[in-house]
């Protein structure tokens, strides 16, 4: 799909009252929001596609595993996750046997799985769960 | 690690914004060759760069080690290409690499400590570069950009090398904005990048420093004295 209008959309999917085609409009409005879709000019959309937005985790992951030996101020500085999320993922991972905290500062790496990021969804989703009863606001990060 | 002076963020300085800038173009230069080069003495940021893109972008990021063999290489890439089980010989390797690769043409190649990679291992590169047209990403010392241009069949396929400088007066300025939220004059910054000599470190520990002396001092605002007294206890090696 290129460069298209809101009533050949309307009219694709046979459209033919003024609230039905105002709904067409309505929903490309949100779609140019959240960037799938991108207005050119008046009444003339071009589709984008959407970009998947990698999850703090999965940064987390891919800097613990380019870093190795590393401390958790490195992994926050570079992810832009908030500490406490960065201190629970590698606390997850120490849990799962992937990571060893050699001193009070460092972290290694002493299994490697791969580039997926391992995630014990259970306890993540626990997790979040304390958190959110706990009434902990987070300004920046979290693990999904 | 900054007391609570800095702020623990990633501030982006000309060297990383160039790398950026050299990768999304490589990007969108679809369907041919794109071999990449990023070279620097060591201490100027290219690898903290190129794992932070590669972590943000999501681009496969692999470590060169001073032994790799052909095959080592080829099966380290294949590990982190997710090509499971990863196959014992060069042959199966490597095709696993370019089918892999093929399926997914959006990959990005980030090959860290390349000035380690041998001869023989970089025509090697030359000819997945080749076959599977997507972006390859050498970061090394100087010697990288030695071994690329004696072979002018690499050196023709290289989109872009960026040379990774020392650090700026605009970095400064950039960096004691944006972590310490502290707004020095061009000459200020001009003093700290000439003290520095082009060490980002150093740049940490002299903005840290005047931060300490503001807060101790009861100064609202960097003056040029108390530039001055931070440049002094950094020569002073305090």
């Amino acid at each position: 799909m290129g460069v298209f209008t809101p009533s050949a959309i309307a009219n694709a999917v046979a459209l033919e009252r003024y609230s039905q085609r105002k709904q067409v409009k309505n929903m490309l409005r949100d779609f140019v929001k959240r960037g799938e879709i991108e207005r050119i000019a008046t009444g003339l959309y071009k589709y984008r596609g959407l970009t998947v937005k990698r999850t703090k985790l999965e940064v987390v992951w891919h800097l613990v595993r380019s870093h190795r030996t590393f401390t958790a101020a490195e992994i926050e500085r570079l992810s832009g996750a908030a500490r406490p999320t960065v201190l629970e993922y590698l606390n997850c991972l120490k849990g799962f046997g992937y990571l060893r905290k050699i001193d009070k500062y460092h972290w290694r790496l002493v299994k490697d799985p791969g580039p997926d990021a391992p995630v014990n969804t259970a306890k993540c989703k626990r997790l979040k769960e304390i958190r959110k009863t706990a009434g902990v606001t987070r300004t920046q990060g979290g693990l999904s | 690690m900054n007391g609570n002076l800095l702020k623990n963020i990633f501030v982006q300085t000309q060297n990383a914004k160039s790398f950026i800038t050299a990768m999304k173009e490589a990007e969108r230069a679809a369907g041919e060759p794109r071999l990449l080069v990023f070279w620097g003495q060591a201490g100027r940021g290219k690898t903290t760069a190129a794992r932070f893109f590669s972590a943000q972008e999501g681009w496969t990021y692999c470590r060169a080690k001073t032994l790799w063999s052909e095959l080592w290489m080829l099966q380290d890439l294949c590990f982190e290409l997710k090509v499971d089980p990863v196959p014992k010989r060069k042959k199966p390797c490597f095709e696993a690499i370019v089918a892999r690769l093929e399926d997914d043409p959006d990959t990005v190649i980030v090959l860290d400590e390349a000035d380690k990679v041998s001869a023989s291992a970089l025509e090697v590169i030359r000819d997945l570069a080749d076959i599977t047209c997507v972006p390859w990403a050498l970061v090394g010392e100087k010697l990288i950009m030695h071994k690329m241009k004696r072979e002018r069949r690499i050196w023709s396929r290289t989109l872009k090398a960026v040379g990774f400088g020392p650090i700026s007066a605009v970095d400064v300025l950039y960096f004691a904005k944006e972590a310490a939220g502290l707004k020095l004059s061009a000459a200020q910054g001009k003093r700290i990048e000439e003290a520095a000599e082009g060490d980002f470190r150093l740049v940490v520990r002299d903005i840290r420093r005047i931060k300490e002396i503001m807060i101790a001092s009861g100064h609202n605002d960097p003056n040029d004295d108390v530039i001055k007294r931070a440049l002094a206890q950094g020569l002073r090696g305090n």
